[in-house]
């Protein structure tokens, strides 16, 4: 790799008296990255010959002044982590929402199982739960996106999150509202396949949409569900436990996978603690 | 030297604030221009020349849009972006495997 081959980076400017990024200096952060002084290639390394390792460990460390090269090669990925680590928490809130409903709706849906089989409310007034939860659930869409630290509303990725889930969750209303109040109680099995229709679509779309793969993954699940319960072609009282159970696995889990992304010094087991 | 391909190494990425940029949206996997601009306090026209050559490789999909007298401008990271971005981290992960000690 010579020197005229490798793409030199245009430096910030002012970057001349970058923080001191060392460790034991700090916590590392992604400013301190972007200001480090050009390393690339490395001017006093020689990369035509004799140690093309050392040239590339270089690449990573020369500007924070290691003891060793391995070392610094950890705290270099350390900022790199730092960053990653941001990244991460910037998509982590779409998937805390989803752990929010995905939990809350299974709750209910438990607690619907047993006032079901105890009997101890009317079956016809049970459901009506359901539309002002999914209303809330899409107002609070658009509402969590106003706290400071969140990803802007105008992003790409929150719009494509709001537009789908709150398309979902109001399709899902609309339809509880106009059947129930058509026939006093909405069917059990059409409102199963639309729900797992509803919502499958919903993830699969807005996975694939955003690249975020574990709502997709997760919309796979429920149109496995949608064909499972088409083929049995009934519903019975403990299908509101297989609902909560999904709602746990398939819109509170991806919600967590997002949340619990792991970063590249994990991917690359590396010890970020400063050597 | 031992199987550890350096070549190998992606020029692309390995760039300083392109490799910031990858690890950023390898994880957020959309971002904002602004949003990056603030993230590695650089300036936007280094900003838009790292993201053109990220682009150019096919690493990033850049998105501008115009709402009335502002424009929007998001970049999103591709597939063949995580592909590369994996494969660095692979070399990366196999170099420092080697011999931690080498000064």
């Amino acid at each position: 790799m010579g020197r005229g081959a490798v793409p030199t980076d245009v430096e910030p400017s002012g970057a001349v008296a970058h923080p001191q990024s060392s460790p034991g200096h700090g916590p590392a952060t992604a400013r301190q990255y972007a200001l480090q002084p050009p390393g690339d290639p490395p001017r006093d390394v020689d990369t035509a010959g004799t140690c093309p390792k050392v040239y590339v460990i270089n690449q990573f460390t020369k500007p924070i002044m290691p003891t060793t090269a391995a070392g610094s090669a950890a705290a270099e990925l350390a900022l790199l982590d730092a960053i990653a680590a941001r990244g991460a928490r910037a998509a982590a809130h779409n998937g805390r929402q989803l752990v929010w409903w995905g939990t809350a709706a299974a709750l209910l849906l438990a607690v619907q199982y047993v006032a079901e089989v105890r009997d101890s409310a009317p079956s016809r007034q049970l459901w009506w739960w359901q539309p002002p939860f999914l209303l809330g659930a899409a107002l609070s869409l658009r509402a969590v996106y106003r706290f400071p630290d969140r990803r802007p509303r105008a992003s790409q990725i929150t719009r494509i999150y709001i537009a789908g889930f709150a398309t979902a969750f109001l399709t899902l209303a609309a339809y509880l509202v106009a059947s129930g109040i058509a026939t006093g109680l909405p069917a059990p099995l059409a409102t199963v396949l639309v729900l797992t229709a509803v919502l499958g679509c919903a993830l699969a779309v807005v996975g694939v949409a955003t690249g975020l793969r574990p709502l997709t993954v997760a919309g796979g699940g429920w149109v496995a569900l949608l064909v499972w319960f088409a083929t049995r072609g009934r519903v019975v009282p403990s299908d509101f436990l297989v609902l909560a159970a999904a709602m746990l696995l398939l819109v509170a889990g991806p919600g967590l996978a997002l949340a619990r992304r792991r970063s590249i010094a994990s991917l690359l087991g590396t010890t970020m603690s400063p050597t | 030297m031992t199987d550890v391909r350096y070549r190998d190494l992606d020029d692309v990425i390995h760039g300083r604030l392109r490799l910031a940029l990858m690890a950023f949206l390898s994880t957020a996997r959309e971002a904002e221009f602004q949003e990056l601009r603030d993230l590695l306090d650089v300036t936007a026209g280094n900003l838009s020349v790292q993201l053109r050559t990220l682009e150019e490789a096919g690493h990033v999909v850049v998105t501008k849009q115009h709402r009335g007298r502002k424009s929007l401008t998001t970049i999103a990271i591709t597939p063949t972006g995580d592909a590369a971005l994996a494969r660095h981290r692979a070399q990366l992960q196999r170099l420092l495997g080697l011999d931690p000690n080498v000064r």
